[in-house]
C-alpha cells in the first residue's frame, strides 16, 4: 500500500454495520405523542400506581415546565421537540398480567434471543438474572423467585411500586431529586419502567443481576428508572446493556439510576452501552443518551463502583457519580468511551467527598476517531468535613486520525487541608510505529489497532466482570474497525 | 529465497534518497551479514524489506520466494515468512506479551490453512520456546516490550522469531546494547534456529556478532549500495581497516 | 446615601463613575488628545461591555469563584493623577529604590514621564504614552492592537474604555536588552480608587527584553484596585522574559489581563510571584501563531491569610511544532483561596505540538480552598499533551526523612514549604528575573504561619 493510499484510508470510514439494528413487529399500545399532565396521569393510571407516585410525577412535571433545556455539553444537536415524542409505548398484553415466562409474547422472546439475551432461565448462563425492558415496560425478569428465597428483590420498577411501596417511598428521588436537572425532572414525570433491586442485610446476592434495555419504537423516549438499595453488609453486581434499531430519526433515552449503599455494603454497577450511534456517514439517527446516574454511599465503609463501556449513541451525556457520605466509604469510576464517525460524547463523573477518610478513584479512557468529539468532564469535591479524603484521577485520551477531537475538563475543588488529590491526564495517538511492529508479526491492521486500543483500555477492562470484558473488547474492535488504513 | 534487484528507495516524507541501486541474493539456508557505517542505509533496508511505509521504493524489485512483495503490506510479508527483529523494539503498554504472541502465531496458522491453537496448547508451545532462548516465564505476563531493558527487548525479538518460525529472518543490530553474556545467549538461540530452509540476514555495525553467528556471506554497505562482498574474512578486514577502505575501492 | 442599602445596579454605576453601565453614554477622559483609533477602540469596548452582560456573574465559569460583590460594595472611584504632596513624596521614596534601574513608572494608571527613565536600555528602545506617539509609532500601535483579540473579559473591557492614557513600548528588530526593565504600577490615594494601566509592548524580530512588573499600593489601609491590561506582541525569533510581582497589602486588589501573541520561533517566558493582597486575578491568554514558538509560564501564589488568588490561562497552540509549558503552585494559609484554571487548545493541523500543564496546591489550613481546572481541547492527533494536578499537604514521608536526620519538625516543615515554593524560581530562565523571584518568594514565606 502506498503512503498516499494510507493517508486516504485514514480519512475514509467504512462502517461496520450495526448488528442490532432490526425492529420487532409487534402490536404496541401507545399514549398519544406529546407531554401534558394528562399524559403523566395516563402513565400513572396505566401502571395502576398508588397516589404517592402520581403526586411525585405531577410535582416533577410542574417543576420541569419551569426548567430550560441545558446546553452546556460539548455536543451540538438540533432542538428537541418534546411534544413530538411518545412517552409511553408498550407491547400489547395478551393476558391480564405479565410475569411468568410462559406469558411473554413469543415475538419478544425471539427479539431478546436475537440480541443474545435469552429469557428462558435454563438457556441463560448460570449466575446472571435478567430484567428485559422493551420500550416503556419490563417484559420479563428471570430468576425472580429463586432470588426471593434469599430475600433479594429483583423486579420491574412498576411491580416494586405496588409490592414494596415503603422502600420506594423512602428512596425514590433521595439520590437524584426531581429538581436535580432538566432530564431528571422529565424522567421523574414520565418514567415508565425500569429495574428495582433490594438486597437485605448480610446478603451477598447469589448471582449477578442484569438489565437489558431495548428501544424499538421510532420517536419514542425511553425513560427508565433504576433503584438499587443495598442494606448493611450486603453486596451486588449489576450489569446493564442496551441496543436499539436503526432509524433516521433520533430517539431520546433519559434514564435515572439511583444507588444506595448502607454500612459495609458494596454495589458494582457495570454498563455496556451499545445504542445505535446513527448513520456513520451522514450522522442521521441514533440515540440521544442523556442519563443521570448517581450513587450514595450512605453507610460507613460502603462502596459504589461504576464501570462503563460506552460505544454507542449519537450523543452520550452522562456522569455516573458518587456521594460519599459515610466515613471510610469508597467511590470508583472506570470508563471507556469510544466515539467514531459523527458520535459525540460528553461523559465523566462527580465524586463528592463528605465523610471522613473517603476515597475515590477515577480512570477514564476516551478514544476518538473519525470526526467524533470525545470529552471527559469530571468534578472532585472535598467538603470541609471530609478529613483525610483521597482521590486519584487518571484520564487518558487516544486520537485516531486528525479530524477528531479530545477534550478534558476536570475540576478539583478542595476545602480540607488533610485531603490528598492527584490528577493525571495524557493524550496519545495510535503510533504508526506500533501498528507497523504488530503488522510485521503477521497481525492484520484492524487487529493491530484493536490490540493497541484494548491495551490502552486494559486498566478499565480489568474491572469488568469476565463475561462483560469479552463483550466490551469485541464491541470496541467492531466500533473502530477500518478506522485507520 | 530473497532477491533484491537494483533497489532504489527514499524517505516518503521528503524524498531523501537512501538506497541507490542495491542488489542482493540470499539462497535458502544461507546466513548473510551486511556491515556498514552509520547512515549507510542498512537499517533502512531492513525496514523496507519488512514493509515500513515511511520509505518508498522508487525503482527496482524485491522478490521473496520468486514473487514480488512490493505491493504487500507488513502483515502480508510477515505471513509469507519474512521476519524482522527490530533494532528498537516498540513498547506497547497494556498488551500482554503471551496474548500477543498467540495472536501472531494464530494469524500465521490461519494463513497457512491450519487450525488455530487455544491458550493452553499455546502455553506449552511457548514454554518450549522460552527455554530455547533462555527466557524466564515471567516474560509472558508482562506488557509487550513495555518497561523492558534493552537486553530483554532483544531477547523478546528472538523469542518471537522462535515462535513465528519464518523463512527469512532479518536481525537488525540485534547485538547493539547487549553485554557479552547476553550476546552469547542470543547468538546461541539464533544458531539453534538455523536450518536448511531458513535464511538469515544479519545487519550489524561490528564484527563481534559474527564471531558467534558465523555467516556464509558478508557484504559491505556504504552510501546505499553494497560495495563489496566476500566470506567471513571480509568482516575481520572491515573491522581492522574501517569502511573507508571499501568505500574507496 | 448612608444607611440605605444600594442596589447592585447602583453599585455598578458607582464603580464605573461618570457613565452608567447600562444604557448610559461613554465619557472618555482627555478625548481631545486621543487619536481616532484609540477613541473608536474605547467606544467598542464600552458597547461590548454593555451588550455582553456587564459585570461578571456567578454563571460565568471563569469568574464564578471571584468575589466581585466585595469589590462592588467598596465605594471605588476612578483614580486621579494629581495627588497631595505627602503621597507624592511616598512615591518618590519608593521610586528612589529603583534609581539604578531602567524603569517605567505608572502612577494611578498613567505613565509618569519624570519618574520614568529608560536611558540604561539601548537607545532605540522607546516607551511613550499613547497621547505622545509620533505618526510612525501610532501606526505601529494600531497594527499591534488590531492583531490582538477584542477585550474578552468584563474587567478587561472596563479597562479598555476607562483607561486615561496607555503606554506603548517598542524594542526594534534585532535590539537585545541586557538589563531588565522595571515597570511599576503604583496606586496612591487616600480614598478607595481604581487605576487602569494599559500597556502594549512590541518585541521586534530577533529582539529581546526582560521585564519586572511590580504592583504597589500606597494607600495605607484604604482599598485599591489595579485593573490592568497588557498586550505583548513578540515578532519572529523575538523573546520576552517577564516577571510579575504582586507583594501587595491586604487592602489591595489586582485584576490583570494579559494577551501575548508569539510569531515563529518567538519565545515568551512568564513568571508570576504573588503574595498577600485581597483579590488577585491574573488572566493570561497566549497565542502561539508561528512554528516553533514557545511559551513557558510558571507561578507561585503564597497566601498567608485571607488572600484570594485566581490564575486563568489560555494557551492556543495554533501552529505545528509549538511548545507550551505551565507550572503553577500555591501555598494556602487560613481563609485563602487559590483557583487555577488553565485551558490548552490545540488547533486542527497543529501537529507535533507539545504541552504540559501542572498545578500543585499545598493546603496548610482547613479554612483554605483549592480549585484546580487543568483543561485540554485537542483537535489534532499527533500531539503530546499532559496535565496534572495535585492538592494536599506536605508528604509525610519527606517530613519523616528530614526528621530522622535530626531536623526538628518545624524546621523540617519550613524547609519543605520553601522548597515547594522555590522550585518555581528554578524554572525561570532569565537569571536576573530568577534572582528577583527568589527574593520575593523568600520574603513572602516569612509571612506564612507554619502549620501546627
Amino acid at each position: 500500500m502506498s503512503n498516499q493510499d494510507h493517508d486516504k484510508t485514514i480519512h475514509e470510514f467504512i462502517a461496520k454495520d450495526y448488528e442490532f439494528g432490526f425492529t420487532t413487529n409487534i402490536e404496541m399500545e401507545q399514549a398519544p405523542k406529546g407531554l401534558s399532565e394528562d399524559i403523566v396521569r395516563f402513565i400513572s393510571a396505566k401502571k395502576e400506581e398508588p397516589e404517592f407516585m402520581l403526586e411525585f410525577r405531577l410535582k416533577a412535571y410542574r417543576h420541569w415546565l419551569k426548567m430550560t433545556e441545558p446546553r452546556w455539553s460539548v455536543a451540538t444537536y438540533p432542538d428537541i421537540d418534546f411534544n413530538n415524542v411518545y412517552y409511553y409505548s408498550a407491547p400489547k398484553k395478551k393476558e391480564a398480567k405479565l410475569g411468568s415466562m410462559d406469558e411473554v409474547d413469543p415475538e419478544l422472546k425471539r427479539t431478546f434471543e436475537k440480541l443474545g439475551i435469552p429469557l428462558l432461565e435454563q438457556k441463560r448462563l448460570a449466575g446472571v438474572a435478567v430484567d428485559a425492558i422493551f420500550d416503556s415496560v419490563s417484559v420479563a425478569t428471570t430468576y425472580k423467585d429463586k432470588l426471593l428465597e434469599q430475600g433479594v428483590v429483583f423486579c420491574s420498577f412498576s411491580e416494586a411500586v405496588t409490592k414494596y411501596p415503603d422502600i420506594i417511598k423512602q428512596y425514590l428521588g433521595s439520590v437524584v431529586p426531581y429538581t436535580d436537572n432538566f432530564y431528571a425532572a422529565l424522567n421523574a414525570a414520565v418514567f415508565s419502567d425500569g429495574s428495582f433491586v433490594y438486597i437485605p442485610k448480610d446478603t451477598i446476592c447469589p448471582m449477578d443481576l442484569s438489565s437489558y434495555f431495548r428501544i424499538n419504537t421510532e420517536e419514542i423516549g425511553q425513560f427508565e428508572r433504576t433503584l438499587i438499595v443495598c442494606e448493611e453488609r450486603s453486596s451486588v453486581t449489576y450489569l446493564e446493556g442496551c441496543t436499539a434499531p436503526m432509524f433516521d430519526t433520533n430517539q431520546l433515552h433519559a434514564a435515572v439510576v439511583e444507588l444506595i449503599a448502607l454500612d459495609d455494603a458494596t454495589i458494582n454497577y457495570s454498563t455496556v452501552q451499545n445504542w445505535y450511534p446513527g448513520d456513520p456517514k451522514t450522522g442521521k439517527g441514533g440515540i440521544y443518551n442523556f442519563v443521570t446516574k448517581r450513587g450514595k454511599c450512605q453507610g460507613k465503609r460502603s462502596k459504589i463502583s461504576w464501570t462503563q463501556i460506552e460505544t454507542g449513541s449519537a450523543i452520550t451525556w452522562k456522569y455516573p457519580s458518587c456521594i460519599l457520605v459515610g466515613d471510610d466509604s469508597i467511590g470508583e469510576f472506570y470508563s471507556v468511551a469510544v466515539t467514531n464517525h459523527r458520535q459525540q460524547a460528553d461523559t465523566g463523573t462527580k465524586m463528592i467527598h463528605i465523610g471522613k477518610n473517603t476515597r475515590s478513584t477515577i480512570i477514564s479512557k476516551g478514544i476518538s476517531a473519525g470526526v467524533a468529539t470525545n470529552a471527559y468532564r469530571g468534578a472532585v469535591k472535598v467538603n470541609k468535613s471530609a478529613r483525610n479524603a483521597r482521590n486519584y484521577t487518571q484520564c487518558d485520551s487516544m486520537l485516531i486520525g486528525d479530524k477528531c477531537s479530545a477534550i478534558t475538563l476536570p475540576t478539583v475543588d478542595v476545602r480540607n487541608a488533610t485531603a490528598q488529590l492527584e490528577h493525571e491526564a495524557s493524550t496519545s495517538k495510535v503510533g504508526e510505529d506500533q501498528l507497523f511492529y504488530l503488522m510485521s508479526r503477521g497481525i492484520s491492521l484492524d487487529d493491530a489497532l484493536g490490540t493497541i486500543v484494548s491495551g490502552f483500555c486494559q486498566d478499565v477492562f480489568d474491572k469488568l466482570p469476565d463475561e462483560f470484558a469479552v463483550e466490551a473488547n469485541q464491541l470496541l474492535s467492531l466500533q473502530l474497525e477500518h478506522s485507520v488504513g | 529465497m530473497l532477491e533484491i534487484k537494483n533497489l532504489h528507495a527514499s524517505i516518503a516524507e521528503d524524498d531523501t534518497s537512501i538506497l541507490k541501486g542495491l542488489d542482493l541474493v540470499i539462497q535458502p539456508g544461507e546466513v548473510h551479514a551486511i556491515m556498514g557505517p552509520n547512515g549507510s542505509g542498512k537499517s533502512t533496508l531492513s525496514k523496507i524489506l519488512a514493509g515500513d511505509q515511511q520509505y518508498q521504493v522508487t525503482d527496482g524489485e524485491i522478490l521473496f520466494n520468486g514473487e514480488s512483495i512490493l505491493d504487500d503490506d507488513a502483515t502480508e510479508r510477515s505471513l509469507k515468512g519474512l521476519f524482522l527483529a527490530f533494532q528498537y523494539p516498540v513498547e506497547i503498554p497494556g498488551v500482554n506479551n503471551a496474548q500477543f504472541l498467540r495472536m501472531a502465531y494464530n494469524a500465521k496458522l490461519k494463513y497457512n490453512g491450519e487450525e488455530e491453537v487455544d491458550p493452553i496448547e499455546f502455553d506449552d508451545f511457548l514454554n518450549e520456546k522460552l527455554a530455547l532462548v533462555d527466557m524466564n516465564e515471567s516474560f509472558k505476563d508482562r506488557a509487550l516490550n513495555f518497561g523492558f531493558s534493552g537486553g530483554e527487548k532483544k531477547r523478546n525479538e528472538i523469542l518471537q522469531l522462535a515462535v513465528l518460525e519464518p523463512k527469512l529472518a532479518i536481525l537488525d543490530e540485534t547485538d547493539s546494547g547487549l553485554d557479552v553474556d547476553a550476546l552469547r545467549d542470543v547468538s546461541a538461540a539464533v544458531n539453534k534456529l538455523r536450518s536448511e530452509g531458513r535464511s538469515f540476514l544479519l545487519i550489524t555495525h561490528y564484527q563481534r556478532l559474527l564471531d558467534y553467528i558465523v555467516p556464509d556471506v558478508v557484504h559491505a554497505m556504504v552510501g546505499g549500495e553494497i560495495v563489496k562482498s566476500g566470506d567471513k574474512e571480509l568482516a575481520k578486514e572491515l573491522d581492522k581497516q574501517g569502511y573507508d577502505w571499501v568505500a574507496n575501492v | 446615601m448612608i444607611g440605605l442599602p444600594m442596589s447592585k445596579e447602583d453599585m455598578e454605576m458607582d464603580f464605573l463613575g461618570e457613565h452608567s453601565a447600562y444604557g448610559g453614554t461613554l465619557t472618555i477622559i482627555d478625548s481631545e488628545s486621543k487619536n481616532p483609533y484609540i477613541l473608536e477602540f474605547q467606544k467598542q469596548a464600552f458597547e461590548a461591555f454593555k451588550t455582553e452582560g456587564g459585570f461578571p456573574t456567578s454563571k460565568n465559569e471563569d469568574w464564578k469563584n471571584v468575589d466581585i460583590d466585595s469589590l462592588l460594595e467598596t465605594p471605588f472611584k476612578k483614580a486621579v493623577t494629581s495627588l497631595p504632596a505627602d503621597l507624592n513624596s511616598d512615591i518618590d521614596i519608593f521610586v528612589g529604590q529603583l534609581s539604578q534601574s531602567a524603569r517605567i513608572v505608572l502612577v494611578n494608571g498613567v505613565m509618569d514621564d519624570i519618574l520614568s527613565d529608560i536611558s540604561l536600555l539601548p537607545t532605540d528602545v522607546r516607551f511613550n504614552r499613547f497621547s505622545n506617539l509620533n505618526d510612525e509609532d501610532s501606526r505601529l500601535l494600531e497594527g499591534v492592537m488590531d492583531s490582538g483579540s477584542a477585550p474578552r473579559n468584563p474587567f478587561e473591557r472596563i479597562n479598555s474604555f476607562q483607561f486615561q492614557d496607555g503606554v506603548f513600548g517598542v524594542v526594534p528588530d534585532g535590539v537585545v536588552c541586557e538589563r531588565s526593565l522595571h515597570i511599576v504600577s503604583i496606586v496612591a490615594s487616600k480614598t478607595p480608587v481604581v487605576a487602569y494601566p494599559n500597556l502594549v509592548i512590541k518585541i521586534g524580530e530577533g529582539a529581546s527584553l526582560s521585564v519586572v512588573v511590580t504592583h504597589v499600593s500606597l494607600c495605607s489601609g484604604i482599598p485599591s484596585l489595579d485593573n490592568a491590561n497588557w498586550l505583548f506582541d513578540i515578532s519572529k525569533s523575538g523573546r520576552l522574559d517577564y516577571l510579575n510581582l504582586k507583594a501587595t497589602r491586604r487592602s489591595s486588589n489586582v485584576i490583570d489581563t494579559m494577551q501575548v501573541s508569539i510569531a515563529e520561533q518567538g519565545e515568551f517566558n512568564g513568571a508570576y510571584v504573588v503574595s498577600g493582597g485581597n483579590i488577585n486575578r491574573n488572566e493570561v491568554r497566549v497565542s502561539l501563531n508561528g512554528e516553533e514558538a514557545t511559551s513557558n509560564m510558571v507561578g507561585v501564589g503564597i497566601c498567608p491569610d485571607s488572600n484570594k488568588l485566581y490564575t486563568n490561562t489560555t494557551v492556543d497552540l495554533n501552529s505545528p511544532n509549538t511548545d507550551s509549558q505551565q507550572f503553577f503552585k500555591s501555598i494556602l494559609g487560613p481563609n485563602s483561596v487559590n483557583e487555577y484554571s488553565g485551558l490548552v487548545y490545540v488547533a486542527p493541523n497543529a501537529q507535533k505540538v507539545n504541552s504540559d500543564q501542572l498545578n500543585r496546591n499545598l493546603m496548610l489550613d482547613d479554612s483554605s480552598r483549592a480549585i484546580s481546572r487543568p483543561q485540554l481541547k485537542i483537535y489534532a492527533d499527533d500531539v503530546t499533551c499532559t496535565h496534572g494536578s495535585t492538592t494536599g499537604q506536605l508528604e509525610g514521608e519527606e517530613l519523616l526523612y528530614l526528621m530522622s536526620r535530626g531536623i526538628e519538625r518545624n524546621e523540617a516543615t519550613a524547609l519543605l514549604i520553601s522548597g515547594f515554593a522555590e522550585e518555581i524560581a528554578d524554572h525561570i530562565k532569565n537569571d536576573r528575573l530568577k534572582y528577583y523571584a527568589e527574593e520575593n518568594i523568600r520574603s513572602a514565606l516569612m509571612n506564612l504561619q507554619m502549620p501546627a
